[in-house]
C-alpha cells in the first residue's frame, strides 16, 4: 500500500458550528498528533459528523479553526486538503460508472498515478469488481470502495464516518480488517467516527466523547472511566424490572437485550448479597459472570444516559 | 484545469439528456420545416417570416424566434442547471471536495460545458431546421419583413449572425442557471426557479406595464433574437443585447463569488 507522504498533526482551536440557532458544536480544542488514532464515540447528533465535515472542508466552521500540520483549514480547505482523504455519511459515486473509471477518474482529478487505482482496489478487495458498475454495488462493497477513495492520495490523515456502518457481521470483520491494514501500512493519523465500541477500542489510542455538541472527554480508552474496572453480567428474567430495581439498589445497570441485565461493579459491593436479594425479589437468575467492564458499559456510564445509541 | 474540463463533457454526456435533447431540438428543428408554411400566416409571426415567396432561410428564424424564450432556455437549464444541484443531490459534489479539488476549478468547467451544450443546442435548431428549410424550400434571394432584398450571401451573413446572437442569449441563460445551481439542493428547484424567472421577464416584456421593472431587468434582449436581423444590420441594437447578455453572465459569476456557495 505504500506509506502515506506525512502524518498530520490535528489541531482543532475553539471551533463553534452554528445551523441557525441550533448549535452543532460548542467551543472545542484538541490536539491529535501524527500517526495516533481518535475514534470519535458518542450518540446519535452529538456533533460527530459535524466534525468530520469540518475536518474534510465540506462544512465552515462559524467560529475557530482547524490547523493541519500547521496549515489552516480555513478560509482556503483545498490547500490543507492535500494530505487528507476520508469521507461523511455513505460514501457516493458515479452509478453509471464502474469502480475503476469512479477511481480513476478521482485519481485524474487529483494527480495520482493510475497505478495507483489498482493498489488501492486490490487493498480492499475489490479488485475483482472494479469493472462493475457501481449502481450494482451493495452498501458494504460501496462502504469499501469509499475507503479505497480516502487511500487514493496515500493521505497523511485519514478521516472515516462510521465506515462499519450496516455491514452484517462477515462484511464487518472484513472492514476491520481492512481498516486496521490500511492504518499500519499508511501509518497515517486516523479519525473515524463510530457506534461500535469494539472497534473503536481496537483501532483507536485516543477517543473522544461528544454529546449535545460538547466533547465531553478526550484521552485513552483505558483511561475512560477507569476507577469502574469490572462489570457484572446476569441472564436473568425478567431483565427490564431487573434493571429498575437494580438502579434503585444505587447500581447503574442497563438491559442490552431482553434476558440480560449489565451492571458496572464496585469492588465495595457484596455481589453474594445483591443476588441474594434479586433472588427474594422473585428474580430468576440463570447465570452471573464478572468480566472487565467494556468500553461502552464505561462510556454509558461516563454519559449517564442509558438510551445512548452504541452497539 | 482541463481534467475537470473533460471529466465534466464526460459526465455530461453520459447523462441521456444531454444527448435526447439534442435529438428532441433537431426533431423540433425538423418539424417547423415542416410546419412553416403554416405558421407563416400567423399574425404575430408575420413581422419576423412575412414574405410572399417561401424561404428556407426565414426557417431557423422562425425556429429561433418560438423557441428562444422557452423551449431553449428549458434545455439550457436542464443541462446546465443540474451539473452542481443534480451533483449536490447524488453527494458525488462533496466526494469531489472531500479530494481537496478546489471548487471554483470544478465550477469553471462546469460553465465552459453548460456553455458548450448552450452553444451546440441553438447549433442543432438552427442546424436541423435550416436542413429541413432547403429540403422543401430551397435557398434563394429573400425579400425581409422591413421591404429590402437580401442576396444568397446575405442570407448567410444574417444566418450566421442569428446563431450567434441567439447563442450569447444561451449562453446568459447556462451562466444563470449554473449560478441557480450552486445555491440549489435539487435540480427540479433550479429549473423552477430558472423557468419561473424566464416566464416572468417575458410577462414583463409582453404587457405594457411597469416600464422600470422592464429597464430593470433589460426583459426585451431575450426575446430579440430574430428581429434585430435586417440588411444592413443593425448593429447598435445586436452590440446592446450582446452587452446585456455579457451583464447578466458576469452578474451570475459575481454573486457565485461573492457568496461562495459550495460549501455548507
Amino acid at each position: 500500500m505504500g506509506q502515506s507522504r506525512m502524518a498530520v498533526t490535528v489541531d482543532v482551536v475553539h471551533v463553534v458550528k452554528r445551523y441557525g440557532r441550533k448549535v452543532g458544536l460548542h467551543d472545542m480544542s484538541f490536539h491529535v498528533a501524527p500517526g495516533s488514532a481518535l475514534g470519535l464515540v458518542g450518540p446519535n447528533g452529538a456533533g460527530k459528523s459535524t466534525l468530520l465535515r469540518l475536518l474534510l472542508g465540506l462544512s465552515r466552521p462559524t467560529r475557530g479553526n482547524i490547523w493541519l500540520n500547521g496549515v489552516a483549514l480555513w478560509p482556503r480547505p483545498e490547500r490543507a486538503m492535500v494530505d487528507v482523504g476520508g469521507f461523511v455519511d455513505l460514501p457516493r459515486f458515479y452509478p453509471y460508472l464502474s469502480a475503476a473509471e469512479n477511481l480513476a477518474m478521482l485519481a485524474d482529478l487529483t494527480g495520482c498515478p493510475r497505478q495507483r487505482v489498482i493498489e488501492v482496489l486490490q487493498a480492499v478487495h475489490l479488485y475483482e469488481a472494479r469493472l462493475n458498475k457501481v449502481g450494482g454495488f451493495s452498501h458494504g462493497m460501496r462502504q469499501r470502495l469509499g475507503i479505497a477513495v480516502a487511500l487514493l492520495k496515500r493521505p497523511g490523515l485519514m478521516v472515516l464516518d462510521e465506515p462499519q456502518d450496516g455491514l452484517d457481521p462477515a462484511r464487518l470483520e472484513e472492514m476491520r480488517g481492512v481498516i486496521e491494514q490500511a492504518r499500519q501500512e499508511l501509518g497515517a493519523t486516523f479519525i473515524m467516527s463510530s457506534h461500535l465500541m469494539q472497534d473503536v477500542e481496537r483501532l483507536c489510542d485516543q477517543i473522544a466523547v461528544f454529546d449535545g455538541g460538547w466533547l465531553r472527554y478526550f484521552g485513552s480508552p483505558a483511561d475512560l472511566g477507569k476507577d469502574r474496572g469490572e462489570e457484572v453480567l446476569w441472564e436473568i428474567y425478567p431483565a427490564g424490572p431487573a434493571v429498575a430495581f437494580l438502579r434503585g439498589l444505587g447500581i447503574w445497570a442497563r438491559c442490552p437485550s431482553s434476558d440480560r441485565v449489565l451492571a458496572l461493579w464496585s469492588p465495595a459491593r457484596d455481589l453474594e448479597e445483591v443476588n441474594r436479594i434479586l433472588i427474594q425479589q422473585g428474580f430468576r437468575i440463570r447465570t452471573v459472570v464478572i468480566r472487565s467492564a467494556s468500553l461502552e458499559s464505561r462510556l454509558l456510564r461516563y454519559l449517564g444516559d442509558s438510551h445512548v445509541d452504541v452497539r | 484545469m482541463w481534467t475537470c474540463v473533460r471529466w465534466e463533457w464526460r459526465r455530461q454526456t453520459h447523462l441521456w439528456r444531454f444527448w435526447g435533447s439534442l435529438a428532441s431540438l433537431a426533431g423540433m428543428g425538423l418539424l417547423f420545416a415542416y410546419v412553416y408554411e403554416h405558421l407563416r400566416q400567423q399574425s404575430p409571426l408575420q413581422a419576423l417570416v412575412g414574405q410572399e415567396i417561401p424561404n428556407s432561410f426565414f426557417v431557423p428564424v422562425l425556429a429561433v424566434a418560438v423557441s428562444s424564450l422557452v423551449l431553449l432556455p428549458f434545455f439550457v437549464t436542464m443541462v446546465s442547471g443540474d451539473a452542481i444541484s443534480g451533483e449536490r443531490q447524488s453527494g458525488t459534489w462533496f466526494m469531489l471536495l472531500t479530494q481537496g479539488i478546489p471548487p471554483w476549478r470544478l465550477y469553471f468547467a462546469k460553465w465552459l460545458i453548460a456553455v458548450t451544450y448552450a452553444w451546440l443546442a441553438v447549433a442543432v435548431l438552427v442546424g436541423s431546421s435550416l436542413v429541413g428549410g432547403l429540403a422543401l424550400f430551397g435557398w434563394r434571394a429573400a425579400i425581409l419583413p422591413a421591404g429590402t432584398v437580401a442576396s444568397s450571401t446575405d442570407l448567410i451573413r444574417l444566418l450566421l449572425v442569428l446563431f450567434a446572437y441567439c447563442s450569447a442569449g444561451q449562453t446568459a441563460v447556462a451562466s444563470l442557471a449554473l449560478c441557480v445551481s450552486a445555491f440549489s439542493r435539487h435540480t427540479v428547484s433550479t429549473v423552477m426557479v430558472m423557468m419561473g424567472g424566464l416566464l416572468f421577464m417575458a410577462l414583463l416584456g409582453d404587457f405594457p406595464i411597469m416600464p422600470e421593472a422592464q429597464q430593470l431587468f433589460l426583459t426585451d434582449y431575450f426575446s430579440r433574437a430574430a428581429d434585430v436581423l435586417g440588411v444592413p444590420l443593425n448593429w447598435s441594437s445586436l452590440g446592446r443585447g450582446v452587452a446585456v447578455y455579457g451583464i447578466y453572465c458576469v452578474c451570475s459569476w459575481l454573486l457565485v463569488i461573492w457568496l461562495e456557495p459550495f460549501r455548507q
